[in-house]
Formats: structure tokens, C-alpha cells, sequence
């Protein structure tokens, strides 16, 4: 594209094109594919630039507060499966005493039998 | 499809687009168990999809606050293959990936399907927009961000000690600039031009 038609798709997008310059621009972009590409890129462009500069304090304010309500939400989740493994561990532990208690009665009761 | 009715669920993106914190804890609460099961069973765990739900969401709020978004479908259908799609073109960068479990219902809600096709295409153009203007040089990059700001014109002309419309002139060469390195860039995406 040469510098010109850029000027056509800035002139074109803040409505300053007479209504000759318009009819040729609107017919040009029904028949030159790579004409019109450039102006749908030039326009989105624009449209990216408008919201990126004008929006740059909420986006940063959108992007701190989603940072922090994502944090709550899966430091519950991590704590959650922290806690479950915990909470297995200590049940493999109580399993293990309570199989020592009973080995340890069964031996007892074993010693008692053979000495009677 | 713009000419289908707006879905009731556009209060989730008019809630992005506001910031509202009601509305952000409400998707992670009733949205995010879906993607975060999903990522699990495929090569990924709870840390893989925190990061894939929170750039779904600036994608969302990014086209939301642009007014490009008009929600026609569920929100729960959309935001799901909207993740599922940023997980799975993440999996294909890994070439060990193995064994991915697919779930159909998402390919009968077609309104959906091209919803979250085109978030993803805005995100992939706009992350490229960022790109191309970092090769930008420095007096450019000036003049982009003072005009395009909501400074008074006199203003802008004073922070560039240039005057007002050949400001303008120079904004539209560097907009220029910039659609040429996006059409030479190769993950420029045609789908949406």
C-alpha cells in the first residue's frame, strides 16, 4: 500500500471524505481484495490502539482484581488437596497404630494361651 | 449470527467488561470445576488451568470492553471451549503429547463453537498487535500513544512539539507502518479480514 491510500483509510474512518473520494473508496474496496484487507487491518488496528491507550488504567485495574479473585479461588483448591493429603497421611497413621495396638493384644493374648 | 437474539448470559460479559467482582467469582464458582476437570485429564494440572482460565478472561473482557462481544449461546458452553481451545493449541506445542479426551457435546452447539473461534482469533490478532508495535521505533511509539490518548489536541501538539495535524499525519504513516509488519508477520491470522 502506498502512503496515500492510508491517508483515504484515515480520512475514510473520521468521515472526511467528500462524496466523490467516498464512491471511488467504496468501490475500490469491492474490487481490490488486498486493498480492502489493508483497510480492515488499518481499522482494527486503530480500534486495538483505542482501546489499549484510552482503557490503560481499567485494564490494569481488570487485570489486579482478576489477579486476586484467581488467587482465592485456587489457593482454596491447593489447600483443599493440601489438606486432603494431609488428612490421608494422618488416617495411614492411625491405621498403623491401631494395627500395632492389635498385634501388640494379639501377641498378649497368644503369651497368656501358651503359658496357661 | 448478529442477528440472533442476545443470550441472558451477556451479563457475564457486560460484567467483565465493568470490572464487576460479583461477576468474576460467579464464573470462577459456577465455571471454572469444568476446564479445571478437563485440563486434568489431559496432560495438565490446577496450576496449567489458573493460567488458561485468567487469559481467558482478559480475552473476554479485552473484546468485551470493544463492544465486539455479543453472547448468542450459553456462557458456560462458550468459556469451556474457549479454554478448551487455549489448552489444546498450548498441548500441540508439545510434541509428547499423547492421549487427548475430547468431549462431543461441544461440537453440536455450533453458535459456540464460533464464538470462542472468533475470541481466539481477536486474541491471537491482538497479542500480534502488541507484538509488531514493540518494533516500532521510539518516536512512533510516542506519537501513538499521544494522539490516541484523550489529551486535548493543544496538548498533544505541546507534548510533541509538533503541531496538531502534522501529528495527525505522522499517526496515520505509523498505523500504516504497522499494518504492513502485521500483513508480513507470519502468524498473521486471515480469518478475520
Amino acid at each position: 500500500m502506498e502512503k496515500q491510500d492510508f491517508i483515504q483509510f484515515e480520512k475514510f474512518l473520521v468521515g472526511d471524505l467528500t462524496k466523490d473520494e467516498l464512491s471511488i473508496f467504496n468501490k475500490r474496496l469491492r474490487s481490490d481484495a488486498q486493498f480492502k484487507q489493508a483497510f480492515e487491518i488499518y481499522k482494527d488496528i486503530s480500534d486495538h490502539l483505542t482501546h489499549e491507550i484510552t482503557n490503560e488504567r481499567p485494564i490494569s485495574d481488570f487485570k489486579a482484581n482478576l489477579d486476586v479473585i484467581s488467587s482465592q479461588y485456587f489457593n482454596a483448591i491447593y489447600d483443599e488437596d493440601i489438606n486432603s493429603i494431609a488428612s490421608s497421611k494422618s488416617h495411614s497413621y492411625k491405621f498403623m497404630i491401631a494395627l500395632c495396638v492389635i498385634i501388640f493384644i494379639v501377641f498378649l493374648v497368644f503369651n497368656l494361651v501358651v503359658k496357661s | 449470527m448478529r442477528e440472533n437474539k442476545l443470550h441472558e448470559d451477556q451479563k457475564y460479559i457486560d460484567g467483565l467488561a465493568n470490572n464487576n467482582t460479583t461477576v468474576i467469582k460467579e464464573i470462577y464458582v459456577k465455571f471454572s470445576s469444568r476446564v479445571i476437570q478437563y485440563i486434568n485429564q489431559n496432560n495438565g494440572d490446577a496450576y496449567h488451568a489458573q493460567d488458561v482460565i485468567q487469559e481467558t478472561i482478559i480475552a473476554i473482557y479485552n473484546q468485551a470492553k470493544q463492544q465486539k462481544l455479543h453472547l448468542t449461546c450459553p456462557f458456560e458452553t462458550y468459556f469451556f471451549y474457549l479454554c478448551k481451545r487455549k489448552w489444546l493449541n498450548r498441548l500441540k506445542e508439545n510434541v509428547d503429547v499423547v492421549k487427548i479426551m475430547d468431549e462431543n457435546e461441544l461440537n453440536t452447539d455450533n453458535t459456540a463453537k464460533v464464538l470462542s473461534v472468533e475470541t481466539s482469533v481477536y486474541e491471537q490478532n491482538h497479542a500480534l498487535y502488541n507484538e509488531v508495535f514493540q518494533h516500532l521505533d521510539d518516536a512512533c511509539k510516542e506519537i501513538l500513544r499521544a494522539t490516541f490518548s484523550t489529551k486535548p489536541k493543544v496538548e498533544v501538539a505541546k507534548s510533541l512539539k509538533i503541531n496538531y495535524a502534522d501529528a495527525v499525519n505522522q499517526k496515520v504513516l505509523c498505523i500504516g507502518e504497522l499494518t504492513q509488519l502485521v500483513q508480513n508477520a507470519p502468524k498473521f491470522n486471515l480469518q478475520f479480514y
